[in-house]
């Protein structure tokens, strides 16, 4: 580097301009690197995401009625057809109910027991399918799938208010059970185990098999299914129209989910908007920068017609300038980098405290998008300094 | 290295026809290893013509060639090349950076190719009487030492032909012919000329050939 020709250039920049084109290019960086930080986080295994929130249970409404005349709330067949060919149904299945009594006690305490339900899915309705969810016929163990939320009732509601242990997820599955089916083709005590739980469905599942078996052969019973609640898998971009139509048909359904999908479309909206205004922090700053430099080139007009006289190349010039730039733009990049892994790691421990469950890792993908913009950046400077002073050259 | 000019009238001389002249007009042809005076009085054109050979200038009539290449058609980047290594030149108004030192000066010309060594340096600051100044700032400097130091930084890159647009003005005859001693010997070291003008004046550095411009 010849540094009287630095000392040269680098006499005439004014900090107060670098000082604000560099908040600003900071600020534009940081913002765009959080942006894109999480957009990853967020909607990291997108399809993950979607085939979450994408199934839904649907049951009849209860309303007075039912409760009053002891009416129906089994859904009818031509209903369910019509749901079937709704552009945003992708598949549906029944809840299969069991048509026998269920009663389950902890082994060895006959006194620790409650009557329940069982209810089946096909498997590919269920979310975070464990593989030992199996039943042969002769099979003396029952697996069985239960909803994460019966976990938190107990854990948080039922046992700190009894003062009993709270159970996670692994020590529930060492708890010995035994289950007692009856009904019009007999009694059956049989194992059970806790194998899995489940985010998506507010029950206790078995498998599907074992359910028809039981209902034939336990329960006696061999006419039609009834549904009272079917899953469907949909099209999460039909939200709003799906929304409609179960309202429509008196149908009820887990909002909650359809709501998360709704939030996360506008999120996502937030931070495209978020992005862009970035961007345009990013482009004004850099733009303040190179009209600083614009303005250099053109208050040096008489040094650098010296420097071609003396028999300096423009490229030369450049050279110098662009190193300059580069150093510039390097230490606002490395600044923004810090303040953004700063502000995630706040964040982080923000929505932590919250018990909000997100994805805290910072992305490798992230280089890359840096990197990324890094270059743009740089390219633009390169290009603009080559213009400006072949301009001069002349 | 040979200059030609052919039939070239420069736009500040556009319609003088009534002085005599050896250059401007005519077919000369100037060969670089060789020693030039151009004299004249003041408004004949003298930097102009020193400007027109260095493509400083591109306001004229006819054709000025370098080594045979049309001067006009001499690129940016080539202008550079050739300043770097076969014209040198010591301006009549000096150009240096008012607010470098004259070392600097000195330098940001050698970092072009560093042809002269730091020792070389000193010692012409040595010769010119200048050593005492080179760390200060040229513009505290008078005329007559800027010049010097113009001199010098003409000396310190590689050339095949020197242009000296009135160099010694500005100096006492003892420093005259002390910058006219280094300018010949670096001449005779290099096997190369110089063109050199004056007001018609007697000038301490001799020459082979002189025009009346």
């Amino acid at each position: 580097m010849n540094t009287i020709l630095i000392k040269i250039l680098i006499k005439r920049f004014k900090p107060v301009s670098l000082i604000i084109s560099g908040v600003g290019l900071l600020l534009g960086l940081t913002l765009i690197f959080l942006c894109i930080q999480i957009y990853m986080s967020l909607f990291r295994s997108f399809s993950e995401q979607v085939s979450k929130s994408d199934f839904l249970v649907v049951s009849k409404e209860i309303n007075l009625l039912n409760t009053l005349f002891n009416a129906d709330a089994t859904i009818p067949e031509e209903e369910i057809n019509d749901l079937k060919s709704q552009p945003f149904v992708q598949s549906l299945a029944y809840f299969t109910p069991n048509h026998f009594t269920v009663y389950a006690q902890l082994t060895g305490h006959t006194n620790l027991g409650s009557e329940l339900f069982f209810e089946s899915v096909p498997d590919e309705f269920i979310d975070n399918l464990p593989t030992d969810f199996k039943w042969n016929v002769g099979d003396a163990v029952l697996p069985i799938i239960v909803s994460e939320d019966f976990l938190n009732l107990y854990n948080y509601g039922y046992a700190m208010g009894s003062g009993l242990p709270q159970i996670s997820k692994s020590t529930i599955s060492m708890v010995q059970m035994q289950v007692i089916l009856s009904g019009a083709g007999g009694k059956h005590i049989m194992k059970a185990k806790i194998v899995g739980f489940s985010e998506r469905i507010s029950s206790v599942l078995v498998p599907h098999n074992f359910m028809e078996w039981a209902n034939k052969n336990i329960g006696a019973y061999s006419g039609a299914p009834k549904p009272s609640r079917l899953i469907l898998k949909v099209n999460k971009k039909f939200a709003a129209q799906i929304e409609k139509y179960l309202s429509n048909k008196s149908l009820h359904i887990n909002s909650e989910k359809l709501g998360a999908s709704k939030l996360g479309a506008i999120t996502k909206i937030a931070l495209d908007i978020l992005i862009v205004v970035a961007a345009l922090f990013i482009l004004f700053s850099v733009t303040i920068l190179m009209m600083h430099f614009a303005l250099i080139i053109a208050e040096a007009k008489p040094d650098l017609a010296l420097l071609f006289q003396l028999g300096y190349h423009a490229k030369t010039i450049t050279k110098h300038l662009f190193v300059f730039f580069f150093t510039f733009v390097t230490i606002v990049s490395f600044l923004s980098i810090l303040l953004f892994v700063a502000l995630w790691n706040y964040a982080a421990y923000e929505l932590t405290q919250r018990a909000i469950e997100f994805d805290k890792n910072l992305r490798v993908e992230l280089l890359g998008y840096i990197s990324l913009v890094f270059l743009t950046i740089l390219s633009f400077g390169l290009i603009s300094l080559t213009l400006m002073l072949s301009r001069e050259k002349k | 290295m040979n200059i030609k000019f052919h039939q070239v009238t420069p736009s500040p001389l556009d319609g003088v026809t009534d002085v005599y002249t050896q250059i401007w007009q005519r077919e000369v042809e100037f060969n670089c290893s060789k020693r030039y005076i151009i004299a004249a009085p003041s408004g004949r054109g003298k930097s102009t013509f020193i400007h027109l050979i260095y493509g400083l200038r591109k306001d004229f009539r006819g054709q000025i060639s370098i080594d045979e290449k049309n001067i006009n058609d001499i690129s940016a980047h080539q202008w550079a090349e050739i300043r770097q290594n076969k014209l040198s030149i010591v301006f009549q108004d000096l150009r240096l950076f008012s607010d470098l030192t004259p070392m600097e000066n000195i330098l940001l010309k050698v970092k072009l190719g560093a042809f002269t060594s730091m020792q070389k340096i000193e010692e012409y600051f040595e010769q010119l009487n200048i050593c005492h100044l080179k760390n200060k700032p040229c513009k505290y400097l008078s005329y007559g030492e800027r010049q010097r130091v113009a001199i010098l930084r003409a000396l310190v890159q590689p050339f095949e032909c020197l242009l000296l647009d009135e160099p010694f003005s500005h100096l006492d005859s003892k420093n005259a012919e002390c910058a006219s001693s280094i300018i010949s010997a670096e001449c005779t070291v290099r096997n190369a000329g110089f063109i050199i003008t004056s007001l018609g004046n007697a000038l301490p550095l001799s020459a082979e050939i002189e025009y009346i411009l």
